[in-house]
């Protein structure tokens, strides 16, 4: 008995916290979410060590690095291990490059290092027009198509950094090798060193626990705690709210950044609607990743978004 | 850590064989430090080292450019009559080809297109009836004839007709590369020539992008004569019975065969006056102005 409320109840007990990321195509929003669920697990001083699950088959540039530096951030207070499930390809890859330890399974698919830039300006530029003014010639299309294929091998150049830099002597590979774009099995993934072990979940949480020189801790589903939070600070918005975002049919980080700081004011009744149907749904849970389908919403369109 | 605690035990110990009253005091005090103690012990093993912050160093990631070269070239005058098919659906735009035909009006050649324009710098589909006929009509004037990535294949009668037009003297270029939807083999394979769908690419040395190869191997031919090195831009290799004329470095390789293998992007046919180039877009501008590509 006396144990039990010792081991059970004591209030100083490490916990270990586990981030799922079901299949998820990393863009502004879900960006938005596991960035929240990894402040979540920063600002926990009970949190010792974290467990990110992850499949994902990339998504858009700017989200990925935004994930990578916020993983690699929270790596220097607490460690990181990711679990790669099924897929964690490109923009995925490069989010668990951060990571203290990369774990997969043997049959999960990694890798996919590299970038589309898409679609490319033609090779002639467009016929200026004498109806539109424009202060430089490549204004409308952002550059030549050769300007692209520059920035292209640029943002190849700067992933390669990331691996090779992470990665470091564990690489058994070359770099024109991982740059090829190839998927590898967890197993090849092992064998040229671009994770570090083979496990399942449970592997993961002790590697966490032991990198954080933990022992006896609780387990934390850091989706269900944040969703709780945002939850009750939602319960906290009385009356109907208005915030006037311009957004016609969607919402941003602005306005659940707004609610979940408690705004009472600023979001529009159409936004208001759909975090409701968000929260009320079937899913229980903003904070629940959207299926694939779902997921894959492309951003709003671009002249040449960088994709991972 | 250890040594601290220690401390603190001692003066709580100092504490409790004091008087009645410390001692009352302190025993909770000394229960609570025993019990901190031992969840210390039984949760924690060590300590987190976080690793190094990575310096990534992106500011020392080089913007890659081109060599460009002027071309410059005191065109031979002949004459003559070159047509250019467009009545296959042909995948290119006449954009594309403009130095090819500025080339060719230098050297006062007279270039006229098979097919009908649309305006927009493509050409309008024929039936294959009216595209025989027009076939035979052009031919019957021309010296030379191009077929660039035609997608609607060329019909055992047309393959005749060019067949004839060689066997006669005439010149026949095609060209073609991997990226596009096109139907050339249908007359390269007439003449022994076979354009082949992987892409070349180069991950050691590349203009810009890995697709971009360099060619500077070229076989003796008056086609690259005063060739050094040329950029092709996703090229595709070609097969032929005939002589090659250009190859390609051991870090080119191809994305359908496995294995290190020169390709050959440039060849005869064995008459001697078919040429294949599997490629395109090395000699639109820009691109025309990269190494030797002009």
């Amino acid at each position: 008995m006396g144990s039990s409320v010792f081991f059970f109840g004591y209030p100083g007990k490490p916990k270990i916290a586990v981030i799922e990321i079901p299949f998820t195509v990393i863009n502004d929003r879900s960006s938005f979410e596991i960035g929240a669920m990894l402040d979540y697990v920063r600002d926990d001083g009970s949190i010792k060590g974290v467990v990110i699950s992850l499949n994902t088959p990339g998504g858009g540039a700017g989200p990925s690095e935004e994930l990578y530096f916020e993983i690699a951030r929270l790596r220097e207070k607490k460690p990181v291990v990711v679990m790669m499930e099924d897929l964690v390809a490109s923009g995925g890859f490069m989010m668990a490059m951060a990571a203290n330890h990369v774990m997969a399974k043997p049959s999960s698919f990694v890798g996919d290092v590299g970038v589309i830039l898409s679609p490319l300006p033609s090779i002639i530029p467009s016929r200026p027009s004498d109806r539109e003014g424009v202060t430089g010639p490549f204004k409308l299309e952002g550059g030549s198509r050769r300007h692209f294929v520059t920035m292209t091998e640029q943002l190849r150049q700067a992933f390669a950094r990331i691996v090779l830099s992470e990665r470091g002597g564990k690489l058994r590979t070359t770099k024109n090798e991982i740059l090829e774009g190839n998927l590898y099995t967890g197993v090849e993934a092992m064998q040229v060193g671009l994770i570090d072990s083979l496990g399942g979940q449970t592997d993961a949480i002790a590697k966490a626990a032991s990198l954080a020189g933990v022992a006896n801790f609780d387990l934390v589903d850091v989706n269900t705690e944040v969703s709780r939070v945002f939850n009750q600070k939602l319960e906290r918005i009385n009356g109907p709210v208005r915030f006037e975002s311009g957004l016609s049919g969607g919402f941003g980080a602005a306005e659940i950044f707004a609610l979940l700081n408690g705004a009472t004011a600023g979001v529009s009744d159409e936004t208001s609607t759909l975090l409701r149907d968000l929260i009320d749904g079937d899913s229980g849970s903003l904070l629940t990743l959207p299926p694939p389908g779902e997921a894959s919403a492309p951003s709003p369109p671009m002249r040449c978004p960088t994709v991972f | 850590m250890l040594a601290s605690l220690s401390n603190a035990l001692w003066a709580i110990s100092r504490l409790a064989f004091g008087s009645a009253l410390r001692r009352v005091l302190a025993i909770p005090l000394l229960v609570a430090a025993v019990y901190l103690l031992i969840a210390l012990f039984t949760f924690y093993r060590g300590t987190y080292d976080a690793p190094e912050i990575v310096d990534l160093k992106f500011e020392e990631i080089t913007t890659p450019i081109s060599a460009h070269a002027i071309f410059t070239e005191q065109p031979e005058v002949r004459s003559g009559l070159l047509v250019i098919d467009g009545a296959h659906d042909n995948e290119f735009d006449t954009t594309e080809i403009v130095s090819l035909v500025t080339s060719l009006a230098d050297q006062g050649i007279t270039v006229d297109f098979m097919g009908v324009p649309t305006g927009f710098g493509g050409f309008r589909r024929m039936t294959s009836t009216d595209r025989l006929e027009m076939l035979e009509t052009k031919l019957r004037q021309a010296g030379g004839l191009v077929v660039i990535s035609p997608r609607e294949p060329y019909s055992e009668a047309e393959q005749g007709l060019v067949g004839r037009f060689v066997e006669k003297g005439g010149r026949l270029l095609l060209i073609s590369d991997p990226t596009r939807n096109q139907q050339i083999n249908t007359l390269a394979e007439e003449f022994g020539l076979s354009f082949q769908p992987g892409v070349l690419y180069n991950q050691v040395d590349y203009d810009l992008n890995h697709h971009n190869i360099f060619v500077q191997d070229f076989f003796a031919d008056p086609v690259t004569d005063r060739l050094s090195q040329v950029a092709f831009y996703t090229a595709g290799a070609i097969r032929s019975g005939g002589p090659a004329l250009a190859y390609t470095d051991g870090n080119t390789l191809s994305t359908l065969v496995e294995g290190i293998e020169p390709f050959y992007p440039l060849a005869r046919s064995s008459q001697d006056n078919v040429l294949a180039v599997g490629v395109i877009t090395f000699m639109t501008p820009p691109q025309n102005t990269i190494l030797d590509n002009g």
